[in-house]
């Protein structure tokens, strides 16, 4: 039994050394640097306390920022989610093709974020883009218009666009755990009379309690932490209006070189992920036998 | 009689009113991929506008004179090359390294009970909370230490190391549901865990496994901070960050953007309808069993 136990152990060796020297190094150097002033020339670094932080979090563009990155997440959330679940339960609620159009409605998530950038930029060109046409038609035209140079509307179009690129994702976590559900409850409750509105309140939500916990925590750690989407599509344009904290640690260590304050940043942004999800846990977690 | 009758026509009127529900709902959801789809069909058809169609007014969605010059011009393109043979060599080795260390992780966590095992299995998804900037400047740093920095095996560890942690979540999901009298058995007949390995659990989870190479491929192929960040030169540049480049602050070549993107996104697109079910099926096992 010893034997076993070791045994179990060993195969998950190669993987520990690797993920945790890989990983590790990066994570605990990152935690040096924020509090450090790194010497761009020599690579030394030198302890200086809090000092990054409060230039971080002290600088006048910052409430922005984090106001900015909350809306993009909050929107994102919001919208992946009462997209992914309107269309998890009509996936649910057919008997063929459920394969087919499952892997059609994945598409956007499965492609890359530099080939969504470019098809979305094009897409919305103000002058030349494909959707500039059939707005036009709609009298939606005016949405369009320089709408890069606009905080609001840059902001919508970002939010926009990564609900399109992640909502199917939910849609398929969401579907996995509706089929989950045994069907004995649904036809027992109608039985007794229940109508869809209180099936779904009292069998279909309580049934998906724990993918939908799931998927939330990870829908919004992919949005607190999100960059590369932003990065591509506006770059944090007008004038950091759509900086949201990815962003932010950029510019601040590959524009700016000030690593110090770009690692400080990032460990805000870590600090912002994990006190959301205990808060999640702590709100929505509360029943289930862990 | 009579009141036969009417309970006969009820039943046919609700019969009705179920087939019209679920045309509808198959309506809906049709109509759903194909709008979420909408932006590839763009991709493709820009793809095969010739430049002077670009500034058509209006815009129309049908190219007047398809051409595949656009297509020839990017394959031309020695960059264009070298980035597409970077990014299969990096993909495919990042697929090898990843299965071959997560897939005995995941037999380990899921077989072997030993001190801390659920410990290293929630830290294991931890690392899901780290926004990938944090790596950035720490993994440059780490590479360049041991001279690794603008090569293509630096690549594939970080790739790696970034997709082990979903990786092995999803495999010990799978593994954890094969039932023990099944290996015991064939223990019993002297099987190796190698044996085990190979004969049993990877042909039972072969949706899991199959989702979890999926999910490895994708991310490889697509990563673009990282792949940003550690090359330095076309020695090392991957697909990702060569279409970046395509994107210009000034002027666009929009319709070669375009053909790059399908030939970029032409693997992902050919292969991933076929394993969709698969990916689909496993993806759930990790999720909601979990």
């Amino acid at each position: 039994m010893r034997r076993r136990r070791l045994l179990g152990f060993v195969y998950i060796v190669p993987a520990l050394l690797v993920a945790g020297g890989v990983i590790l190094f990066p994570i605990l150097y990152n935690a040096a640097l924020s509090l450090s002033a790194l010497n761009l020339r020599t690579g030394e670094l030198r302890f200086i306390g809090s000092g990054n932080f409060e230039a971080v979090v002290g600088s006048p563009h910052f409430p922005a920022v984090v106001y900015q990155t909350l809306t993009w997440s909050v929107g994102s959330v919001v919208l992946q989610l009462s997209a992914g679940l309107a269309v998890a339960l009509m996936l649910n609620s057919i008997r063929h093709g459920r394969g087919l159009l499952g892997g059609i409605l994945l598409m956007p998530w499965v492609s890359s974020f530099v080939v969504s950038a470019a098809i979305w930029r094009w897409l919305l060109h103000p002058e030349i883009g494909g959707l500039g046409e059939p707005m036009r038609a709609l009298g939606l035209g005016w949405l369009l218009s320089n709408w890069a140079a606009d905080p609001a509307r840059a902001m919508i179009a970002l939010i926009a666009i990564n609900t399109w690129k992640w909502f199917p994702f939910v849609a398929i976590m969401l579907l996995a755990a509706l089929q989950a559900i045994e069907k004995e409850l649904y036809e027992a409750a109608m039985i007794d009379g229940a109508g869809p509105v209180q099936r779904f309140r009292h069998i279909t939500i309580p049934g998906i309690r724990l993918a939908l916990l799931t998927t939330v925590i990870l829908a919004t750690t992919w949005a607190l932490n999100g960059f590369t989407l932003v990065w591509l599509i506006t770059g944090g344009a007008p004038a950091g209006a759509t900086d949201i904290m990815g962003i932010l640690v950029y510019k601040l260590g590959f524009v700016g070189f000030r690593f110090g304050q770009a690692a400080a940043a990032s460990v805000v942004m870590f600090a912002m992920v994990v006190l959301v999800t205990l808060i999640y846990l702590r709100v929505f977690g509360r029943e289930e036998a862990e | 009689m009579a009141g036969a009758t009417r309970v006969r026509s009820r039943a046919r009127a609700r019969q009705v009113t179920r087939h019209g529900r679920t045309a509808a709902i198959y309506a809906a959801l049709v109509s759903i991929c194909l709008l979420v789809n909408v932006p590839f069909i763009w991709m493709i058809l820009s793809a095969l506008k010739p430049v002077t169609e670009l500034h058509f007014d209006p815009i129309r969605w049908l190219p007047e004179s398809p051409t595949l010059i656009n297509y020839s011009n990017v394959l031309e393109n020695q960059d264009f090359i070298g980035a597409f043979g970077n990014s299969l060599i990096a993909t495919f080795g990042t697929v090898g390294l990843c299965l071959s260390l997560a897939i005995p992780a995941a037999y380990g966590f899921a077989r072997f009970r030993f001190p801390g095992r659920s410990k290293l299995m929630y830290s294991v998804l931890f690392v899901q909370f780290f926004p990938i900037i944090v790596f950035v400047v720490p993994f440059y740093l780490m590479y360049s230490r041991v001279g690794l920095v603008d090569t293509l095996q630096a690549l594939i560890i970080s790739h790696t190391v970034y997709a082990l942690p979903l990786s092995v979540w999803m495999l010990t999901g799978a593994f954890r549901s094969v039932p023990r009298e099944v290996e015991e058995a064939a223990e019993v007949d002297g099987a190796s865990t190698l044996d085990v390995l190979r004969v049993i659990i990877l042909p039972v989870c072969m949706p899991a496994v199959a989702a979890t190479t999926v999910y490895v491929w994708i991310q490889a192929w697509q990563e673009f901070l990282i792949s940003q960040t550690l090359s330095t030169s076309m020695q090392s540049r991957l697909l990702p960050v060569q279409i970046s480049f395509f994107m210009g602050t000034e002027s666009t070549d929009w319709s070669g953007l375009m053909a790059a993107s399908v030939i970029v996104s032409l693997p992902v697109l050919v292969l991933f309808p076929f394993l969709s079910r698969h990916f689909t099926a496993g993806l759930s096992a990790g999720a909601v069993k979990g």
